[in-house]
């Protein structure tokens, strides 16, 4: 046999667990009109479920009965759980938020397992097939790898089958449309969602437990990261088509395993190539897929009968109440400041030091998604960005570190244009998604190269002197970002109320009314994401200087592209729009998981706790596009005021 | 009060401009303002960047050795004449008071961080389990000049939150020392560096390299490009005349591939037939890997990856049948093995330690099994055995510093000990060197998995380890010894 053909074959096995990811993504998205991101977060509770029941280890079951709790019951369940708490109150919600709700979803549920797991090795996890080894066409599979294949084929044929010529699979197509106009028919649109939901939900079910064998422990990056793989298999369905989803995720497989096999060695291409593969089809393919350029976005053509959303609380305000705010804001940032700087030991100063430079990074949000209704799941990229230019620039130009830290930021600001320019014939979940394979592109392929994170052994960056001020010390360093931070506030407030922030209102109003009277969309899209970006790598260059030591495991504790997600989480549940939802996203970022120590959970849970409330938080983004703190403050300040309210 | 929209609600009805001749109006009059203040910008912009400049720490600009005046024979040295850090129980007993951190009237208090939550799952922990049982021997035997060794902190640093774990150690806990460190990313390095506090882990990371007061099991400097001889030994000494090697295509697993190779071509044992050093971090399936490795003939493959890494070609080559053993630089752990022994049947796994089951245990490993047993929950392993090891050059650290130890005496009298071994347990690690550099001899022993268990080789009676000079041709027959020997 030719090594062509066994490559080819070699691929097909990981092919289907790709195109068995991806005709889950393409039927949660057919079915209930949402880009299910937690899709692999479900798919691995349920391997973890299947584990624990199936295990020696554990409580040692039989398969049957563990996958019929794990996959035939659990799973559902989940998914049903999902739809009545939230998804059945989404369905006419923008895209958007629909994708906001699962990233929630993606932080949150894994560490609700992990609550239950504890921090035990899941290892040699067991499939549903024997690990016995056959020979087919003459190369060597377990009869796992078998079974995906099987089931994969008859999963795709079943799902093609039931949408093609059963009632059911009209319905719930319908109702993703339209369930009013569904419900005028008849048809219970709750009943039918509520059973799309069940049906993806066990499918991630089965995919957690077919995947399960694959990895030598169960870890839900693992199940995240084959999912990215399996995004550029939907995108190539073009999400809506379960046959096209599998045939790209099969496609990927073996190209996977072609590349293994025929490129070289020890060249910057294979490596960069191999490691990036999925995540670039994924990127070009949202670029340059004809079925994806002009997204559909699900409305609901009844929905005019409803009445008007009130407007976000943010927009009414008060001039009084703006300044009183302000002066509160000054006050407590004033006293908070003078307490840290005064009072505070150096763990907690080493703690909100770091938050308040989280916070400068976590503006850049604010300014690309509450002020440009962008979603980009890459500011932790353009913090890494600036993190390293700053230190290379200081350790080998001996450059004031200031200056190298401005000029990182205008490095990832020239980034973020880079990434810009091709995403903007892209919008909301598709924009979303490029920005996370260009993360993840970063990530594998970029950051580990020496020239940019400096090799195994960190770079030293030094602390700066300014205006004769040495800031070696780390208090006198606090100040200096906090100064750093209300100048950034400053300039996204700037941006905000000049001419950029009212472009930037109207096109996220209507983006075709802001073109017809003289707007460029282009231009504006552009300018926003390098600015946004060029405040995330000054971010992450004042996160160099406060480290002092940066390299390849700084990045990947402090800047890898899961906490990019857990951050944009945190700042669109506290407040994507305003500078105090930035500044206690950052804050709370690093300490609300010690309050909760503090309450006496160990290290672990409040860390776990913290990201499931985080991630929960994020679900009510539809209802509270502003910020559930941020709504709710400015609910109960309107309160204050009813008479005036009322006129 | 009236509750109005806001400015930028108002605006955008006003604003961006409805007509091209508004448009233009609007931009011909605010185009000299923003030239000046473009021009004004640029100047403040270079006013402030020449007052700008850099500080730099005494360890920031050098390598760290001496550079803050702690190695050397200053603060109060006294162990140059004691190679090993030996102990006289005796003069333990001495008690005078103390002001150090950490130290109270009836115990020394000692810190540890360990990535007790990591994601790769890894049992970490185990090292506080090794740290705490070396203490219960001491304690046992009355302490240490009238004090318990307490290890009072056991900090998770979940592996993302290493620095900021480490800070708490230094500020929070009140320790004077701190073990062990068993962590997989640290990033708390250059706090712990900083805070000059005598630091004591199980080494994987560069991180340790530099600092006076960083103490790794292995030696502070970990040479992953060194290219010792000692696979080309296994080679020989297996028959094995084509390896393969694997790595990750991060540029850290890449030095060690072209260490490995540099080592192959130099002692021309084996050819190196095979080399793949593009696999992708988190890679699952190693399939065509091994269908080339089978084609190419190859008997051995050395891996520079994590044990993940590791049990996956594992799996596949057992899957493929393939008559191929793995030489392992890393995971000498008694749950994986009992996990995959059929995988690992066969491989070679090399260790800087004793082999647990070497037939003639020096003392310190016949001490750690009895000890580490008294643990609840405790798992025999390279893991708690990192942490028993940092626990002793704590001990000896102190005791070498005397009654009125410091800090300071702490790492400057262990940093004049040339041949630390806990008592049989390592080969020997001078650490006037291995701060900064490898040793000039490299020894290891080895162990070949058969049958679910680790099988020592190439030893000779109470000889565990084998040694080499990196420097000359791999001799016929190389030198074995004893821990410290």
């Amino acid at each position: 046999m030719t090594d062509l053909l066994t490559y080819i074959l070699r691929g097909l096995p990981i092919g289907c667990v790709f195109g068995l990811l991806a005709v889950g993504i393409v039927l949660t998205y057919k079915t209930s009109g949402v880009l299910n991101l937690a899709f692999g977060a479900q798919a691995f509770v349920s391997g973890c479920i299947f584990y624990a029941l199936r295990s020696e280890k554990y409580l040692g079951w039989g398969t049957f009965p563990s996958f019929v709790v794990a996959v035939l019951i659990v799973a559902p369940l989940l998914g049903l759980l999902l739809d009545i708490g939230l998804y059945r109150h989404l369905r006419t919600a923008p895209a958007v938020a629909k994708l906001v709700t699962s990233l929630g979803l993606l932080v949150a549920i894994p560490q609700v397992a992990k609550l239950f797991i504890g921090t035990a090795s899941l290892s040699n996890p067991p499939g549903l097939a024997s690990d016995t080894t056959v020979q087919l066409f003459g190369i060597d599979l377990s009869t796992n790898q078998i079974a995906t294949m099987v089931i994969t084929a008859v999963c795709v044929g079943g799902l093609l089958a039931m949408f093609r010529f059963s009632s059911i699979g009209l319905h719930m197509r319908a109702v993703v449309e339209s369930p009013r106009l569904t419900e005028l028919t008849g048809v219970n649109a709750a009943r039918v969602g509520a059973i799309s939901w069940m049906l993806s939900s066990a499918f991630a079910g089965l995919a957690g437990v077919l995947l399960a064998p694959l990895f030598s422990q169960l870890s839900e990056f693992d199940y995240f990261n084959l999912l990215v793989a399996a995004l550029a298999a939907a995108a190539f369905g073009r999400l809506s088509s379960i046959g096209l989803a599998a045939v790209g995720g099969i496609a990927l497989g073996v190209l996977q395993k072609l590349l293994a096999g025929y490129l070289p060695s020890g060249n910057v291409v294979s490596t960069g190539l191999q490691g990036s593969l999925p995540f670039l089809v994924l990127f070009l393919l949202l670029l340059f897929w004809p079925g994806l350029r002009k997204p559909r976005e699900m409305a609901d053509p009844l929905a005019a009968v409803d009445p008007p959303p009130p407007p976000p609380a943010s927009t009414l305000r008060d001039r009084r109440l703006t300044i009183a705010t302000y002066v509160l804001g000054t006050f407590v940032v004033g006293c908070g400041t003078i307490l840290t700087f005064t009072t505070l030991d150096d763990f907690y100063l080493a703690i909100i030091t770091k938050g308040v430079i989280l916070s400068i990074v976590f503006l850049s949000i604010t300014l690309i998604t509450g002020i440009g209704g962008q979603l980009s799941l890459c500011q932790a990229t353009f913090c890494g960005v600036g993190c390293f230019a700053t230190a290379q620039l200081a350790a080998h130009t001996g450059m004031p570190v200031l200056v190298a830290a401005v000029l990182g930021a205008a490095i990832a600001a020239v980034l973020g244009a880079l990434v810009a320019l091709p995403a903007l014939r892209l919008g909301g979940v598709y924009l979303a998604l490029a920005t996370l394979a260009f993360a993840l592109m970063f990530e594998t392929v970029i950051m580990p190269l020496d020239a940019v994170s400096g090799g195994s052994v960190p770079i030293k960056v030094p602390r700066p002197r300014f205006l004769g001020i040495n800031f070696r010390d780390d208090r006198r360093f606090f100040l200096l970002c906090v100064a750093s931070l209300i100048l950034m506030s400053a300039i996204v407030l700037l941006v905000r109320s000049g001419t950029t922030g009212r472009i930037l209102h109207a096109l996220r109003t209507s983006e075709t009314a802001a073109a017809s009277i003289g707007i460029n969309p282009a231009r504006a899209k552009i300018t926003v994401f390098a600015l946004s970006a060029a405040i995330a790598g000054f971010g992450g260059g004042m996160l160099a200087i406060f480290e002092r030591r940066v390299g390849r495991s700084f990045f990947q504790a402090d800047l890898n592209y899961f906490y990019g997600l857990v951050w944009l989480v945190l700042v669109v549940t506290l407040g994507s729009r305003s500078i105090s939802g930035a500044v206690n996203a950052g804050l709370s970022f690093l300490l609300f998981p010690r309050l909760l120590e503090a309450l006496g959970l160990s290290q672990s849970t409040a860390q776990g706790v913290a990201f499931v409330l985080f991630g929960l938080g994020a679900v009510t983004y539809a209802k509270f596009p502003e910020g559930i703190i941020e709504s709710q403050t400015r609910r109960v300040l309107l309160r204050l005021l009813p008479r005036e309210a009322a006129r | 009060m009236s509750i109005r929209p806001t400015g930028d609600l108002m605006r955008s009805h006003r604003t961006p401009t409805t007509n091209r001749s508004h448009r233009s109006h609007r931009s011909h009059r605010s185009h000299r303002p923003r030239t000046k203040a473009a021009g004004a910008l640029a100047v403040g912009a270079l006013v402030l960047a020449a007052a700008c400049g850099n500080v730099y720490e005494a360890s920031d600009k050098g390598n760290g050795g001496q550079a803050n005046g702690t190695t050397g024979a200053g603060a109060g040295a006294s162990g140059g004449g004691n190679p090993t850090g030996a102990v006289e129980k005796n003069k333990l007993k001495q008690k005078n008071p103390s002001t150090q951190p950490g130290v109270t009237d009836d115990t020394i208090r000692v810190g540890g961080v360990a990535a007790t939550s990591n994601i790769l799952k890894m049992p970490v922990d185990q090292a506080f389990n090794g740290v705490q049982a070396y203490f219960d021997m001491v304690n046992s035997e009355g302490g240490m000049y009238g004090r318990r060794l307490e290890l009072v902190s056991k900090r998770d640093d979940q592996m993302f939150r290493n620095k900021e774990e480490a800070q708490g150690l230094v500020s929070q806990d009140n320790v004077f020392a701190v073990a062990p460190v068993a962590t997989l990313l640290f990033t708390g390095a250059g706090v712990l560096a900083d805070a000059k506090i005598p630091t004591f882990g199980w080494s994987i990371n560069p991180d340790y390299g530099g600092p006076p007061n960083l103490y790794g099991d292995k030696g502070s400097f970990l040479c992953t490009s060194c290219g010792y001889p000692a696979q080309s030994f296994v080679a020989r000494e297996n028959g094995i005349s084509k390896v393969g090697l694997i790595t990750y295509g991060v540029d850290q697993s890449k030095e060690c591939a072209v260490g490995m190779k540099a080592g192959f071509e130099r002692h021309k044992v084996a050819e190196v037939v095979f080399t793949d050093d593009t696999v992708v971090f988190g890679n699952t399936d190693y399939g065509v890997q091994v269908q080339k490795m089978k084609a190419a003939g190859v008997q051995m493959v050395v891996t520079c990856m994590d044990s993940s890494g590791m049990i996956n070609l594992a799996r596949e080559i057992s899957k493929q049948n393939a008559d191929i053993i793995q030489y392992l630089q890393t995971g000498y752990d008694y749950d994986v093995l009992a996990d995959y022994p059929k995988e690992f049947e066969g491989s070679i796994i090399m260790t800087q330690f004793v082999p647990l089951e070497f037939a003639q245990r020096p003392t310190g490993l016949d001490n750690y099994l009895k000890w580490i047993d008294k643990i609840p929950g405790a798992k025999k392993g390279e893991i708690s055995l990192g942490g028993w090891l940092a626990a002793d050059m704590l001990y000896r650290g102190i005791a070498m510093a005397g009654p009125d130890f410091t800090r300071e005496k702490v790492i400057s009298n262990l940093n004049q000990v040339t041949n630390w071994n806990a008592d049989g347990i390592t080969p020997g690690w001078d650490w006037t060197i291995v701060h900064e550099a490898p040793m000039p001899v490299s020894c290891q022993s080895f162990s070949k998995i058969l049958d679910g268990k680790f099988v020592p080789q190439f030893t000779e009676p109470k000889k565990p380890f084998v040694c080499f000079n990196p420097d000359e041709p791999l001799p016929d027959e190389p030198r074995r010894k004893a821990g410290g020997e």
